[in-house]
């Protein structure tokens, strides 16, 4: 009579985790993506989820270890875009299964289905891109019908925590089963468009300014924990959560199905920033950069002294960011493939400066470039950016924005905070 | 949560273990009973994938010296009551089993390494029992399911509180959940009001921890 499986045999039968190729994130993952294991990544549109998520997909498939295991790739509302990229060889591979689903019901029943057959759809790597639209939607359908006919009244949020819950612990199911691992990739939100919501049973430090914007934002007074801001002055900083946290259903129990999320990782726009003594006075040089904040939730809700945890790995960041318990930060820069990288390339400007030449050629132009419809990053054309870009951009700029001022009066202060959610 | 395997009281329920807490104490406790050739078999049931591997391998490195220690923890991945009801049948048939052939002396052939031959006792890990009864909850009546986890933990119990004799093997259970389901019973501590935190982040009515923790465990650790 057997009874479960042994330590020592799931360590001997244990898949090595999925590299994403950016070096620091695998590190805060332990080596990579685990496999067993479900794991959300958001962020504002054009921020480069889909490309890390087609990074990671790459990896898998030029990892020959990996040769006979197989990629899924679940669309929603989005063709996957390798065809206009550096990964349009994904599509040649045997490995890469496609699949469009744009309801949950169908989400639920596909993953029931290949959990039926294990060896012929046994898939290692799942990513669904658009998981939290397809929630969304849904929830926007059940507040339209409840509008129209008010005899039925749903508790949104109560009704979000079963539907997730359920799709969840579905996939769950799957991944235990099969050893594979999901990605999730998660637009972010700020929002309080429910009008009705009272925000103060949701979350004590966080208000809606009274300008028409119905942005969340979070006060960072004079009793703020907000350590760059020293002058006590209230100053409203917009929060971005995920998109499956904040939505028309928001509430208090959304801990009851993050338990089934191994990590979160949230994408951000920042600010990096060099200074430079020039003529007795610092000079301040701003360009935009990507960071990543790794949560690790159970971590996070352990809501433990973690004194003895090891800590070399967030000590190795610059003091700019502080470490939260169970959260990382991560910089991330694209080389000229397309890849995240957490080594920062060349820039820009310092290629202005070793090639400058009466010709002006410029020979890093016989590299194909990642062309990215979304990306804003610098030096890339923001003209093709068609979502809500420009919105995104600025709550996060209005976020940082008076961290650079404080860090352009006081260089020695520079130092920013990110709440949970960025 | 300290203590040896002894000091366990029969029921104890652990709110938001760190992962480095629930790996150092299996590491110390299976450690403390293997030198004591007092071996331990630890189930560690779990709804959420949440096994502190890495942790686990930096308190205890995988070697031909500590290999022992990992074959007798067992991982079971368990996401309804149904499943948990299976999960403690065979746990209680197992011991059942050990005790008749332990009484009528025969010689344990079966050398699985799941067998319970030499076992001192069992230490039963419950992760994720919440996830369990709200996924039980959805394919059952409110009812049927509180009735489900009522036995599966009254078996549990009565199993532990067997009078102690040379044939048992011992049972100590650990059932953890978030600190956020426990709010109520962790309050109830601090008799302070000043202290206590705002309501206005507390899940509000009954939740299954504060239900177990009450009227299931002998220990709450916090």
């Amino acid at each position: 009579m057997s009874l479960g499986i042994s330590l020592s045999q799931l360590i001997s039968s244990k898949i090595e985790p999925i590299k994403s190729g950016i070096e620091e994130l695998d590190e805060c993952l332990e080596d990579g993506f685990q496999s067993r294991s479900i794991y959300e990544i958001y962020g504002p549109p054009g921020i480069g989820k889909t490309r890390l998520g087609l990074q990671v997909m790459s990896n898998f498939v030029n990892d020959k270890s990996r040769a006979d295991e197989k990629v899924l790739w679940i669309e929603t509302y989005n063709t996957l875009p390798v065809t206009e990229n550096n990964f349009s060889d994904l599509l040649e591979s045997e490995q890469v299964y496609r699949v469009e689903i744009t309801k949950i019901t169908e989400l639920i029943v596909f993953f029931n289905k290949i959990a039926l057959n294990l060896e012929e759809y046994s898939f290692k790597l799942i990513i669904i891109d658009g998981f939290s639209v397809i929630i969304n939607d849904h929830l926007n359908n059940i507040l339209k019908r409840s509008e129209t006919d008010i005899t039925n009244e749903y508790n949104l949020h109560e009704l979000k925590c079963k539907r997730l819950i359920l799709l969840l612990t579905v996939i769950t199911k799957y991944t235990h089963s099969s050893g594979s691992t999901v990605l999730l990739l998660d637009n972010c939100m700020n929002t309080a468009f429910n009008t009705e919501f009272n925000l103060t049973t949701v979350e004590d430090n966080l208000e809606v300014v009274d300008d028409g914007s119905n942005f969340f934002v979070k006060n960072n007074g004079a009793n703020s924990n907000i350590v760059y801001d020293t002058t006590g002055i209230k100053r409203n900083v917009q929060v971005l959560k995920s998109e499956l946290v904040s939505n028309v259903g928001i509430g208090t129990r959304d801990s009851r199905w993050e338990v089934f999320i191994k990590a979160r990782i949230g994408m951000f726009w920042d600010w990096e920033n060099k200074f430079t003594l020039d003529n007795k006075r610092f000079k301040a040089d701003f360009s935009k950069c990507r960071v990543m904040i790794v949560s690790n939730l159970q971590e996070m809700a352990s809501n433990k002294d973690k004194e003895n945890n090891d800590t070399s790995f967030s000590s190795s960041f610059s003091n700019r960011y502080s470490q939260n318990k169970g959260q990382y930060l991560v910089k991330i820069f694209p080389n000229d493939d397309g890849y995240f990288t957490s080594t920062k390339p060349i820039t820009n400007g310092q290629r202005k400066k070793r090639l400058i030449s009466p010709t002006k050629s410029n020979p890093r132009k016989r590299h194909t470039p990642f062309i990215d419809g979304q990306s804003t990053q610098v030096g890339e054309s923001t003209q093709n950016s068609t979502q809500e870009l420009q919105q995104s951009e600025n709550s996060m700029i209005l976020s940082i924005d008076t961290t650079a001022n404080q860090s352009v009066s006081n260089p020695q202060d520079d130092e920013v905070v990110y709440d949970s959610e960025g | 949560m300290e203590g040896t395997f002894d000091d366990f009281p029969l029921l104890t329920v652990w709110g938001s273990p760190s992962s480095l807490e629930i790996a150092k104490l299996i590491s110390t406790t299976l450690n403390a009973q293997i030198e004591n050739n007092t071996p331990l078999q630890l189930y560690y049931i779990d709804a959420t994938n949440s096994f502190p591997l890495t942790q686990f391998q930096k308190l205890v490195p995988v070697n031909e010296d500590n290999k022992r220690i990992y074959d007798y923890i067992r991982i079971m991945t368990c996401l309804d009551l149904y499943e948990l009801n299976r999960i403690t049948n065979k746990m209680l048939q197992l011991i059942s089993i050990d005790k008749i052939q332990k009484k009528q002396n025969i010689k344990h052939r079966n050398k699985e390494p799941d067998s319970l031959h030499n076992t001192y006792g069992i230490l039963v890990f419950i992760n994720g029992l919440e996830v369990m009864f709200r996924n039980t909850q959805m394919k059952e009546s409110q009812e049927r399911t509180h009735l489900f986890l009522r036995d599966i933990l009254l078996r549990i119990r009565a199993i532990a509180n067997q009078p102690k004799d040379d044939n048992s093997i011992e049972l100590r259970s650990i059932v953890t959940f978030p600190s956020n389901e426990l709010n109520k019973s962790l309050n109830k501590s601090s008799d302070n009001p000043a202290k206590r935190p705002k309501s206005i982040n507390l899940i509000k009515g009954n939740t299954i921890a504060e239900y177990v923790t009450k009227f299931y465990s002998d220990r709450l650790v916090s």
